[in-house]
């Protein structure tokens, strides 16, 4: 059975600790993404995506200042746009070798797709497309499912606007590189 | 021969605090007054720790209450039976301060709350600093007990009219709450207003 411990971010499956998506991408790919933002910057970012997700995931605004809330009323106005309508929220998913959590899984346009929730200023597409991928990888494993339709980053800068980004995905070989990458570098360490 | 009595961690704790002499080690030239810092009390603590078998850690977090973020510190004392015994404190994240960057404001707001955790643990008193600044400015955010106002009654009975049942059990659970008599009066105006804006 899978455990998350939020206070230290770890999930382990049946005693074994499982590295997260973000750890995995962290070591990998993107080793030197926030390496030159100050981290009272970061967790102040942080803080201000957090208090979105959970309003997004409980689809109201209690307990957002005033920046959080108007961001969420461009998120309530994107879903009339794009006839967003979320079917699950903030779920685990996993495999033997790594653990994370999805933001939304939605049908938008009647059509089944994953998404994930951005509120910063740049978009990584390329990040998110190795984010969602992994995510889709564990959810198709878990649950014995096909891919899903499409792939999606709602993305919710605080300053203007609100944005229904298509994400490409990565190829199961991609995946597999990443992950064979990542144990070579947690070997040598 | 005599048998050495195995303590207990609250007879530890009581022979740390008789013991410890935590000297007011600063000095503010501005407003000419000494005063003692987490550092100061740590390096008072420290031996004493070792010769009474226990070890203090001191931990962060940052929690959201109300309206505003807090840095949460947490001194526990262990002893080598596993025991332990804590203390916590708060302080309040200014928005700003006038020349300093954002972490050195969280940096500022840990040190009084650490300080405060300690003075919790070790039973120091610091309050014949009354008339200083460093009281004023530790007690602005500190473990001295901030004073809620809650949701008025006719507060309370708008938020069940605007939002209903089903969003008002939602509102509950957010706030961990059982009834809205404990929802704060400042959370209570935000949510009449966004919703009479509506």
């Amino acid at each position: 059975m899978i455990e998350f411990n939020e206070s230290t971010h770890t999930y382990t499956l049946n005693g074994k600790v499982l590295p997260s998506v973000s750890t995995i991408l962290g070591a990998t790919i993107f080793k030197d993404k926030y390496k030159d933002v100050d981290p009272y910057i970061l967790q102040r970012a942080a803080q201000f995506g957090t208090g979105v997700h959970k309003a997004i995931e409980i689809d109201d605004y209690f307990g957002l200042d005033d920046l959080q809330y108007t961001v969420f009323k461009r998120y309530k106005k994107l879903c009339k746009k794009h006839d967003i309508k979320p079917i699950a929220h903030e779920q685990i998913v996993y495999t033997q070798d790594y653990a994370g959590t999805l933001d939304m899984i939605a049908l938008i346009d009647n059509v089944n797709c994953l998404a994930d929730v951005k509120t910063t200023y740049n978009l990584d597409r390329e990040y998110l497309s190795w984010q969602l991928s992994l995510y889709e990888m564990a959810y198709m494993k878990l649950y014995n499912k096909p891919q899903f339709d499409k792939l999606y980053c709602i993305w919710l800068p605080r300053r203007k606007g609100a944005e229904l980004v298509e994400i490409e995905r990565k190829l199961p070989q991609e995946i597999d590189w990443l992950l064979k990458k990542y144990k070579e570098i947690i070997e040598n360490e | 021969m005599e048998e050495k009595k195995v303590l207990n961690i609250f007879e530890k704790l009581v022979n740390i605090q008789s013991e410890l002499k935590a000297p007011k080690g600063q000095y503010n030239s501005f407003g000419k007054y000494k005063y003692r810092s987490a550092e100061d009390i740590l390096e008072a603590v420290k031996p004493l720790c070792h010769t009474h078998g226990t070890v203090l850690t001191i931990s962060d977090e940052l929690v959201y209450l109300g309206d505003r973020y807090y840095i949460k510190a947490t001194t526990t004392l262990h002893d080598l039976n596993g025991n332990v015994i804590s203390n916590t404190a708060y302080a309040r994240e200014e928005e700003s301060k006038k020349g300093m960057d954002g972490s050195q404001i969280t940096g500022t707001a840990s040190s009084y709350a650490r300080k405060y955790a300690l003075n919790g643990l070790f039973a120091i008193d610091d309050t014949k600093d009354a008339d200083t600044d460093e009281h004023a400015n530790q007690t602005k955010g500190s473990n001295k007990k901030e004073v809620i106002e809650y949701a008025t009654d006719e507060q309370r009975e708008q938020i069940q009219e605007l939002l209903g049942f089903e969003r008002v059990t939602k509102m509950l659970e957010y706030y961990k709450i059982k009834t809205t008599k404990e929802l704060p009066y400042k959370e209570a105006q935000t949510i009449i207003d966004r919703e009479t804006k509506k």
